[in-house]
């Protein structure tokens, strides 16, 4: 009998920490989503010199966001995201982020970026 | 890194090969066929790429971005259109694209996600007139033939001519800047040596720019002054020739500038006194020299390609030895342009 109890606590102890470990990595992706979405936030881009080379943005761009990624699941939805057509790119990375966060996720910085144009 | 398909999903997959796209903003391969409807290229035009509002960043001919299928280096820009040639590991290696500005942008821009959180290779930039140059040699040539001429990949061929790029350049405009006095006082000489071997390769095309094909003087002048045009002539006559045949020509045409103004600058006061004190001594002396000189010219251009016969090579010591004064500089400027390491 008392064996029966110690494993249904053990059971119980076991998904409680599964569950707890899951928030607390839900809560990692959230911050990080956060972290990516800032990487394209433009009060984080006054620095850049008038007469930048693309290439240097490219760079600059590369190591922010290189530098907010944490997960490897986030990384690959970021590395994913030049092989969506070309339009549906910010549905794409929302659809994943919304999936991975578990919670509805938007980012207008990101939206404007992946939505570049000419002048 | 590939991204599997399945993990993007069918929805949002796109057909990452550059061909049978003729739709949307994808690049479009510039068959072999069609090259000349899109030259000359505009290459003073600019595509200027949006950032962050306030950053406009330059797309302009000689540019090298880099994106999920490759580097790509543009020979055209503008608010409708790229041209470029992609630089890639596989099949699509080496050929010519015409791309929907918007399509370009978004490949450029988009690049960063691909490489976040890997290492990022060297963006090589070509000077003005190095993709002057290769826009020369394509102008001569139909696209496939164009990668055999530069035998190699073409941003590799521009790495490894990287000191050979400047040296064309400089034989260029030391043909066109003593082209005046040759002819006036080595018209032979013009003609066989520095027309018949590497100018006229550059007549009859589209730069150009005479009647008849011939080089203008408007291109001649420009040429002078500006290294993209000289450039470009360089690229036509390295396209025309293909780049081995015309460095051959160069080194034998090196060694016989060198000849030559070593003769420009050889004082009569030389001769022995005793030759010197007869009119027929001077005769005589002048007539060995140039005997001497056409033996040497003939000597040097045996094993080449280039066609002097030896009353040419007698008529050319003639016009040397009779105008030396007036030829110095002008051999001298050709001397030196044609060195290597110079």
């Amino acid at each position: 009998m008392n064996n029966i109890i110690n494993i249904t606590l053990v059971l119980f102890l076991c998904s409680f920490l599964a569950g707890c470990s899951q928030d607390e990595k839900i809560d990692g992706y959230k911050s990080e989503a956060a972290a990516l979405c800032d990487v394209f936030n433009p009060k984080n881009w006054t620095d850049l010199p008038k007469n930048i080379e693309p290439d240097e943005i490219q760079k600059r761009v590369r190591d922010k966001l290189s530098a907010a990624l944490k997960s490897d699941e986030m990384q690959k939805i970021i590395n994913a995201i030049p092989h969506v057509k070309r339009d549906m790119r910010y549905q794409f990375y929302v659809e994943k982020i919304s999936k991975l966060i578990h919670e509805p996720h938007e980012c207008q910085a990101m939206k404007d970026y992946l939505t570049l144009q000419y002048k | 890194m590939a991204i599997p398909v399945k993990y993007i999903g069918n929805k949002y997959a796109k057909n990452n090969t550059q061909q049978n796209k003729n739709h949307g903003a994808n690049p479009r391969e510039i068959p072999d066929g069609n090259l000349k409807a899109y030259q000359p290229f505009n290459t003073s035009t600019i595509l200027k790429i949006n950032y962050f509002v306030w950053i406009n960043t330059p797309v302009v001919a000689g540019r090298v971005f880099t994106t999920t299928q490759g580097r790509r280096l543009v020979l055209e820009a503008n608010n409708n259109r790229v041209i470029y040639i992609l630089n890639t590991q596989g099949r699509d290696n080496n050929k010519l694209y015409i791309q929907p500005a918007s399509g370009f942008i978004a490949d450029v821009v988009h690049f960063p996600y691909e490489d976040a959180g890997r290492k990022l290779q060297p963006i090589k930039k070509l000077a003005e007139y190095e993709v002057q140059l290769l826009i020369g040699i394509l102008s001569t040539t139909s696209w496939s033939a164009f990668s055999l001429v530069l035998g190699v990949d073409i941003l590799e061929f521009s790495v490894k001519n990287k000191d050979n790029f400047p040296r064309w350049n400089r034989i260029i405009q030391a043909c066109l800047s003593t082209r005046k006095d040759l002819i006036k006082y080595a018209p032979t000489l013009y003609d066989k040596l520095v027309y018949s071997t590497l100018l006229i390769a550059w007549e009859g095309t589209t730069y150009a720019g005479g009647k008849k094909g011939e080089i203008s003087s408007a291109v001649i002048n420009a040429a002078l002054d500006d290294p993209k045009i000289s450039g470009r002539g360089a690229g036509i006559i390295l396209g025309k020739l293909g780049t081995s045949a015309a460095d051959g020509r160069i080194s034998v045409m090196s060694a016989i500038w060198t000849v030559l103004f070593t003769a420009s600058t050889k004082l009569i006061t030389a001769i022995p006194s005793a030759i010197k004190s007869t009119t027929e001594g001077i005769k005589e002396a002048s007539l060995s020299e140039k005997v001497d000189i056409a033996d040497k010219i003939i000597s040097i251009i045996r094993k080449s390609d280039i066609k002097i016969s030896k009353e040419d090579a007698l008529t050319i010591a003639d016009e040397v030895i009779s105008n030396r004064k007036e030829l110095t500089v002008s051999l001298k400027t050709l001397s030196e342009a044609f060195k290597e390491n110079s």
